[in-house]
């Protein structure tokens, strides 16, 4: 805008009045704003209402939470746009930095990151781990009646009455499941060590652009991230274990299932906003100091900048 | 209204204004004679506070442009060579917009319409798109704005340059009749014979330095070319 008054030399019409320059171009970047996001989160509300979501107090905090990061990430843009317009170059040159400033903070440092956490913490063969569990059931299987007799031993408490235990299918595969499951362990393992080093990683690399910032408080927001993932499958895997146990020691025992209520049951004990809210925080603060320093440098530039013919 | 004192400007090495000293009142219409390069826009530049000096001071109503930058600019109005408006916009929608940011917002549309009546500015050009307008018409405009805002003072950037000989004479006219309302005013120009013609007095720029003064009334048109001359050939 300023690069286009300039241009057109309306500029010079504009600095003779009682008002400065920087009021005007701050006025005029405000009103953007304001349409811009104002749209974006009428949408958005409009989304929400349309998309059935419950109102519970849970529901308006994460859009609060999705309002201020959309606000600041906003604010960011339009700050860089200030900042770089107050340098006082040609329409060209500002649009061709604030179009560069963009490709590097949103296209170029993402895929560097990403490139980055792939080359330092790679993931293990997906191959590599299929044929793992192929050997260690083939010799799990080999080794079905002796499994069930270490089984035994560690679990003395399960055998009949009488100190004999009878290898019969059913605990056969159980012990043989329990033993594929220990083989197979390490290297399902390695692959969560790598994913999580991946995620830690990228997580401290996001300050780099503001996108993965935003991207970040999003996936949080709507429970798509990584860490609510993270739990998700952790509390699978334990859900999982407790669920083979409790088959595990019925099948060995030779026992039926008398009650079903005795089953365990998953169930997912989700995030809150609140820890959404705290996790978001970083990055939001990162994105509002961002903003106070484009904010400052367009402010120091425009002491500087001319009217001039 | 207008004062100049020891007034200096150099860009690097270049000495663009030196010891410049000028005091403009109300009513008066000083005309700046020079070459290309003499020193004429970068005065008014200084006025405008649009560049700092180097040394000396320029002022408004007994206001130092440089601490009190919008203060001064309350009481002063730019006409530069070519007035350049929003093109997309017509020629109310420009005054209302240029007399919204001088603080003059208060105007009904008849009120900013007989301004234009004023400049002697058609009402069907003043709701047409600037973007239709001859150069003459935006300088109508830009009077306009500068009766509207109630200049004290107006700075005319060679003004009537590239206007044809009936547009430069009504242009002198609205000079005349603002200089009759107590406006001052400090016009660079190249045309001697518009100066001589709307100016009470001339002053000869040459290489940043006020070289010659003198009140319109004491010279003729021949004489004030042999002079400007003369200053440019010594």
């Amino acid at each position: 805008m300023l690069a286009a008054d300039r241009e057109r030399g309306t500029i010079s019409l504009i600095g003779a009045q009682p008002t400065t320059v920087s009021s005007i171009v701050t006025l005029r970047i405000g009103l953007r704003f304001a349409v811009v996001v104002g749209v974006t989160l009428l949408a958005a509300l409009v989304g929400v209402v349309a998309a059935g979501v419950p109102f519970a107090m849970d529901t308006w905090s994460r859009v609060g939470i999705w309002t201020l990061a959309t606000g600041l990430y906003g604010a960011f843009w339009f700050a860089v746009a200030m900042a770089i317009a107050a340098r006082g170059a040609s329409g060209a040159t500002t649009a061709l930095a604030a179009g560069g400033a963009w490709l590097v903070l949103v296209v170029i440092v993402p895929a560097a990151v990403n490139v980055v956490t792939g080359a330092l913490y790679p993931m293990p063969s997906r191959v590599q781990m299929v044929q793992v569990m192929r050997e260690a059931s083939d010799e799990a299987s080999a080794r079905g009646s002796t499994l069930l007799a270490q089984y035994f031993e560690a679990h003395p408490d399960l055998l009949p009455d009488g100190g004999q235990h009878v290898a019969d299918a059913a605990a056969i595969r159980a012990a043989v499941a329990d033993e594929v499951q220990r083989l197979v362990r390490p290297v399902a393992e390695t692959f969560d060590a790598q994913a999580t080093h991946q995620r830690l990683l990228a997580a401290r690399l996001r300050f780099l652009s503001p996108a993965l910032l935003l991207r970040g408080v999003l996936d949080d927001v709507t429970g798509t991230g990584a860490v609510r993932y993270e739990t998700f499958t952790t509390q699978v895997t334990a859900f999982h274990d407790a669920w083979r146990e409790h088959f595990t020691v019925l099948a060995v025992a030779r026992q039926p299932v008398e009650s079903i209520a005795a089953v365990p049951v998953f169930t997912f004990v989700d995030e809150s906003a609140g820890d959404v809210a705290r996790r978001a925080c970083p990055a939001l603060a990162v994105l509002a100091a961002g903003a106070c320093v484009l904010g400052g440098i367009f402010v120091h530039s425009m002491r500087r900048y001319s009217c001039a013919r | 209204m207008l004062q100049a004192s020891h007034l200096t400007k150099r860009y690097g090495s270049h000495q663009a204004l030196t010891d410049l000293d000028l005091s403009i009142a109300p009513g008066d219409v000083y005309c700046l004679l020079g070459a290309n390069g003499a020193g004429k826009t970068t005065t008014i530049n200084l006025f405008l506070d649009f560049v700092e000096p180097t040394s000396g001071t320029a002022a408004i109503n007994g206001l130092d442009v440089t601490t009190h930058p919008l203060e001064t600019k309350k009481y002063v109005a730019d006409i530069p060579e070519q007035v350049m408006l929003y093109p997309n916009l017509t020629g109310l929608e420009n005054l209302e917009c240029f007399n919204a940011l001088a603080g003059q917002d208060g105007y009904s549309r008849e009120e900013l319409l007989a301004f234009f009546d004023e400049v002697g500015l058609a009402r069907e050009a003043a709701v047409r798109r600037v973007g239709t307008y001859s150069k003459g018409m935006r300088q109508k405009v830009g009077i306009a704005i500068a009766l509207a805002k109630k200049a004290k003072a107006l700075l005319l950037d060679e003004p009537t340059s590239g206007l044809d000989p009936r547009a430069s004479n009504e242009f002198s006219h609205l000079i005349g009749k603002l200089s009759g309302q107590g406006v001052a005013v400090l016009m660079a120009t190249h045309d001697l014979f518009r100066a001589k013609e709307s100016g009470t007095r001339v002053g000869i720029m040459k290489d940043g330095r006020l070289v010659a003064e003198m009140a319109t009334g004491e010279v003729g048109h021949a004489e004030l070319e042999r002079i400007y001359l003369d200053h440019m050939r010594g």
